[in-house]
């Protein structure tokens, strides 16, 4: 029996292309055949992938298309050819934000969106079983009119975090935090949905109301550079100076030295279809306060603070409370250890196989 | 604060803000609900206005950063190169930018302008068009009714119920020519 994965993007230090990777070794090890085909490989991952129209039909042979949906591709409309052709399809859905966040900054991206949301409408009728990293995207599934959708969290490696930090960022980042306050941290890509401008909002008020030396870090590459750059006038216009840093190609050992000094991690995101970081901070035992939308408050469970308005006095208040050393942040830190402990690999791989091999006996 | 309802923060009691603080935080939430998503209202004039406005700036500072130190340093020389060229024109660009958002700002102006005057008319109009149907059935009641069989009046009475859905169109009865 083979199990195959197509994906859009493989691209490394990516949720979903780690999840792959983590896929195809569960696969392997319990004994099914599988590789990895995408439409666009990424340089240092070109030797686990191939591209998808070196991809035959192979008479005889029995196999399951393993779709990892996220964004558009002409892939999509290549694997309903596929399954016309008699071939099995199977959807794992990694959740594909509503074009309205871009609509007003990347109209291009908006559309692609667009695109993304017919592809997987169109793909239904021909995947009746599928995945979901979370029952918020399940629920998505069924609503496109998938027939059946089961929850499995993304595979990911909280071992990974646990490596030594960059020794040279750490002690640069220590030394600049004997000289500040409070630090924040929010990890994800510079995109509307996720309103790092919310985030700076809270800060700001933060540092107006409780701590005036306190600092935040954005990490994330720029989605849409036109709303980067929004973010960097607000910076401007509410006088945060440095502050404020917007950091991108971060290597994996700089990450883990900034969580190393985090005090919170805050995510004011509208849209996350599971919230990988909200999982890092929860292993690296950095108190959340986040917003209780999408799937996030799925992925943290009780293991942080959950708002329902983001108003930036009530996230600043709310974030004084998280960070003030006492019973209340000790507890924290341990249901977040507690929490994440649920979605370790053991586990989810466990989960996942269940799923397949339930799929497949189906 | 841990909690019976799952974590979930209880409501905020503000701390004793200064007046000028209160100001800063109304600043602050202008500004973020001014970069939140807007369900695009078709014919939100100024929210298209301000569509444009948001990517009519170009800029010149090309991000240099990458995770191989010789990359960034070749990036940087290319963009030392390059800059004076880009600089010429991203001006041009930005101000080509600004003129359509200025284009758009006035156009926004005039047609809310002319909206206000329509919904006025329409007021107006509406006001003449009731007083129309008031005078009507006035108009329509001879002085001195003629005599006539007891079938006739119907003939020369206008329909009430019709007059009141077609005022304007109402067309004369033979007694008021």
């Amino acid at each position: 029996m083979r199990i195959d994965q197509y994906l859009p993007t493989f691209a490394p230090h990516d949720a979903i292309g780690n999840h792959t990777l983590q896929t195809r070794r569960v696969l392997r090890e319990a004994g099914y055949k599988s590789d990895i085909w995408a439409e666009h490989v990424h340089p240092p991952l070109g030797r686990e992938a191939k591209p998808y129209l070196d991809d035959h039909h192979r008479p005889g042979e029995e196999r399951v298309l393993l779709y990892h949906s996220s964004t558009n591709s002409p892939m999509a409309k290549w694997l309903e050819q596929r399954v016309l052709g008699g071939e099995a399809l199977t959807t794992d859905y990694h959740n594909i934000t509503p074009a309205l966040y871009f609509a007003r900054w990347e109209p291009a991206i908006a559309s692609a969106i667009e695109d993304a949301r017919r592809e997987l409408s169109m793909l239904a009728p021909h995947a009746p079983f599928s995945f979901a990293d979370s029952g918020y995207n399940a629920a998505e599934l069924i609503e496109c009119g998938y027939r059946e959708a089961v929850v499995c969290p993304l595979l990911v490696d909280l071992e990974e975090y646990h490596r030594p930090p960059d020794r040279a960022t750490l002690d640069r980042l220590r030394r600049r935090r004997d000289h500040s306050g409070t630090h924040w941290l929010f990890v994800g890509r510079v995109a509307p949905n996720k309103c790092q401008h919310d985030v700076i909002g809270a800060f700001a008020v933060y540092r107006r109301v409780f701590d005036p030396r306190a600092r935040l870090t954005l990490v994330g590459g720029a989605t849409s550079p036109h709303y980067l750059r929004a973010l960097e006038r607000m910076v401007v216009d509410l006088e945060l100076g440095d502050s404020v840093e917007i950091l991108s190609g971060l290597a994996d050992a700089e990450l883990l030295a900034h969580w190393a000094v985090a005090d919170v991690f805050v995510c004011l995101s509208e849209h996350e279809g599971f919230c990988v970081p909200v999982l890092e901070s929860m292993e690296l035992g950095v108190p959340v306060v986040a917003y209780a939308a999408a799937a996030v408050p799925e992925t943290l469970g009780a293991a942080g603070v959950l708002l329902d308005d983001k108003d930036p006095l009530v996230v600043a208040e709310a974030v004084d409370k998280a960070v003030r050393p006492g019973p209340a942040r000790d507890h924290f830190v341990r249901a977040a250890r507690e929490r994440a402990a649920v979605f370790s690999l053991a586990n989810t791989s466990k989960q996942l196989l269940a799923a397949i091999e339930g799929y497949l006996a189906s | 604060m841990p909690n019976s309802n799952g974590g979930r923060a209880p409501a905020v009691i503000a701390p004793d803000l200064s007046p000028e603080a209160f100001l800063y935080i109304e600043k602050v939430r202008q500004t973020t609900k001014r970069l939140s998503a807007q369900e695009p209202a078709p014919e939100d004039l100024s929210g298209a206005v301000q569509a444009v406005r948001n990517v009519a700036t170009f800029d010149v500072e090309v991000p240099v950063t990458s995770r191989r130190r010789e990359l960034e340093l070749v990036k940087t020389g290319v963009k030392r190169l390059s800059v004076w060229y880009m600089r010429y024109l991203a001006e041009q660009l930005n101000a080509f930018g600004k003129s359509v958002s200025d284009l758009g700002d006035a156009l926004a102006k005039r047609t809310d302008a002319l909206a206000s005057v329509s919904d006025d008319l329409a007021v107006r109009l509406g006001a003449v068009e009731e007083r129309l149907k008031r005078l009507e059935p006035v108009a329509t009641v001879p002085k001195t009714p003629p005599a006539r069989t007891k079938s006739a009046p119907a003939r020369t009475t206008p329909a009430p119920a019709r007059a009141a859905r077609t005022p304007s169109k109402a067309s004369p009865t033979k007694a008021e020519q």
